[in-house]
């Protein structure tokens, strides 16, 4: 296996964090609101399960993939290529999305959805050198292609539009 | 009684036609295919609706053999070991005859599929019937670690993904107590988190994530003759012994918890590699047989993670997951008392399941030749307008922008999750059934009085003794289950 990189460490946080919180949450009730952990009518002792069981698993895939290493078991490693740019590609995207669905509501679907496809779709169509070239494609299919998806969902299947 | 109108044929029609286009289009899955119709059709009557989420649930599972036999690169994860030997046909001329084959094989899994979940369904139902909170309580834990154990290799990092889920499904009220349960305070979170919002992100923005970096299209210059896509009799003769055990086996896994078309179509190929001595070529070489297993198994599946998702209430894989949610989205409540209850909607999906998957096998024959142009449809002009649909989709629910956020965050958690090899199925399992493994527990703990009484019930009634060795007995398994020889032979 791959050495572990910093995603790995990154989502033993993420669970490790959430498990904590399942467990502090449940001191919390305890403390403030009386409730009692082991009753038969007790709404906290579910959660007690969950957050255990999130801790015990999330320690024994630390334990499993520490033993991987050392083993030196091949697998995976392609997913790990580039992953630093790839997660910062994945979250700027993501990013625009969320700019995008903020704008629209500012300058109206049409015109905020085909300026959002033309980025996008420049953006991505990064083997494209001629910069002319990129933009009239993205602009010919995102001009084409949203006031039909408009038509289609709003009109026919009466969809409500950010 | 049941009405029948003229008009729900045309909703199927253009669901499967969305599902085949969606499903041959690798990246693209059946899941995700679901997921984006189910939140399209919020506000849809119910009828229409499930016309519509069935047709495109049959032609995404057909699809995904399109681009598994043309390009070597499975439309949909049940497609896998289509590629086995579909493309080695492929590559020695005889594509028509593969994509013939694979139509027709899931075309018979399909509707045997269909039969057994009109034959089993009731029956089930009925037995159903009998289950108390403790046998609801250990049947979704089978579901959930079933899902998990079975994520080759990653049997831990499944479990995590699996209480992952299970713990969004708790964010919110609790439905007993009404106690608000990691709502961090805010408004947003008090409903809970929005689990069909949490699937478009799993399952439609993350795939989007993941193709960022594939914008290569792909390269298809050949075509295919129509009249040779209908299989000849010498080549059905072989596969039909391979047909049989393969839509059982596909059936029977597709009606386990937490199992579906991708496990049954690797199960059904390792199996026919193990029984048939003498193939018509060897795996892995273009054997008939290799493309009719998976192929009838996947389809056949269909029927079987419906008959445990309409009698138990319990999806059977991530696409029923998606399908049951989208069934409490229109007031739809399966479970043992369905076929009591809502009869006329059982039959109502026989009838659309049955016009689906004769519906795809019409259009996959008939569009099979657009559906490769469509796969030469650029990847960058896709990627931006399938997130577009998962915006529009996510907004659509609840007409509310937290929705969307919602969405995004889900995306991104689940190419996070994907990077570092976590399955990301067993999160969206965990979400739905997380609320029925909690309710059940509880109950089961109420009516047992205590915590010694509950451990006891387990193994003291017979139908929870039986759950819970096939709990224990799926864990042991699963150590030797991937090891079997289920990859083609290599020389």
């Amino acid at each position: 296996m791959r050495k572990l990189g910093w995603l790995d460490y990154l989502i033993y946080l993420f669970i490790g964090a959430i498990g904590a919180f399942v467990m502090i949450s449940i001191r919390n009730w305890m403390v403030i609101r009386n409730l009692a952990l082991f009753s038969t009518t007790s709404p906290i002792i579910f959660p007690f399960l969950i957050g255990t069981a999130l801790l015990v698993f999330i320690l024994l895939t630390i334990i499993s993939d520490i033993r991987r290493v050392k083993k030196n078991e091949v697998e995976d490693e392609e997913d790990y290529k580039d992953i630093s740019v790839d997660l910062g590609m994945a979250v700027l995207y993501s990013a625009g999305v969320v700019i995008y669905t903020y704008v629209i509501r500012k300058i109206s679907f049409l015109p905020g959805t085909i300026l959002f496809l033309i980025i996008a779709m420049m953006v991505m169509n990064y083997e494209e050198m001629n910069l002319g070239k990129r933009v009239g494609k993205a602009a010919i299919v995102s001009f084409v292609a949203v006031p039909v998806l408009y038509f289609v969902f709003y009109k026919i299947f009466n969809v409500m539009l950010p | 009684m049941i009405e029948f109108e003229a008009i729900y044929i045309l909703y199927i029609i253009v669901g499967s036609l969305v599902g085949l286009v969606m499903g041959s289009l690798p990246g693209l899955t059946v899941t995700m295919t679901i997921v984006l119709v189910v939140s399209l059709t919020f506000g849809w009557e119910m009828i229409p609706a499930l016309a519509f989420i069935i047709g495109s649930f049959a032609g995404g599972v057909i699809g995904g053999s399109i681009s598994a036999i043309a390009l070597n690169i499975p439309g949909t994860a049940a497609a896998v070991s289509t590629t086995f030997d579909g493309y080695p046909m492929k590559m020695r001329g005889e594509a028509n005859t593969a994509l013939g084959l694979s139509l027709f094989v899931s075309l018979v899994g399909g509707l045997f599929g269909l039969a057994m979940l009109s034959i089993a369904g009731p029956v089930l139902g009925s037995i159903a019937l009998k289950f108390g909170p403790q046998e609801y309580f250990l049947i979704t834990m089978w579901g959930i670690t079933l899902v998990a154990v079975l994520s080759q290799g990653r049997m831990t990092k499944g479990l995590v993904a699996a209480f992952l889920g299970v713990f969004i499904g708790m964010v919110g009220m609790d439905p007993i107590t009404g106690l608000m349960r990691f709502t961090l305070g805010t408004k947003v979170l008090s409903g809970g988190v929005n689990y069909i919002a949490a699937m478009i992100g799993l399952f439609g923005m993350k795939e989007v994530l993941v193709q960022l970096k594939k914008t290569k299209s792909f390269k298809i210059d050949e075509s295919y003759k129509i009249r040779d896509l209908f299989p000849k009799w010498e080549i059905i003769k072989k596969v039909i012994p391979t047909m049989t055990w393969s839509a059982v086996i596909g059936w029977v896994i597709g009606l386990l918890p937490g199992t579906g078309g991708d496990i049954g179509s690797l199960v059904a190929y390792g199996a026919t590699k193990g029984i048939v001595k003498k193939p018509s070529r060897p795996f892995g070489k273009g054997a008939y047989e290799g493309v009719a297993a998976p192929e009838t198994a996947n389809d056949a599946a269909i029927g079987g993670a419906l008959t445990t998702m309409l009698t138990l209430g319990i999806p059977g894989d991530s696409i029923t997951a998606v399908i049951i949610g989208a069934f409490y989205m229109h007031g739809l409540l399966p479970g043992p008392t369905f076929m009591i209850t809502e009869r006329k909607y059982f039959y109502y999906i026989l009838i659309f399941l049955a016009i689906g998957t004769l519906v795809s096998y019409v259009i996959g024959i008939l569009g099979s030749n657009l559906m490769l142009k469509i796969l030469k449809f650029p990847k960058w002009a896709l990627v931006p307008l399938i997130s577009l649909l998962c915006i529009i989709g996510s907004y659509a629910l609840n007409n509310n922008i937290n929705d969307v956020l919602i969405m995004v965050a889900f995306g991104l958690i689940g190419y996070m999750f994907q990077r570092a090899n976590y399955p990301v199925s067993p999160i969206v399992l965990g979400i739905i059934l997380g609320p029925m493994i909690e309710t059940n527990f509880r109950q089961a703990l109420i009516s047992s009085r205590s915590f010694g009484n509950l451990m006891v019930s387990f193994v003291s009634r017979p139908i929870s003794l039986i759950l819970l060795v096939l709990i224990i007995g799926s864990f042991i398994l699963q150590s030797f289950t991937f090891k079997s020889n289920i990859a083609p032979d290599e020389d």
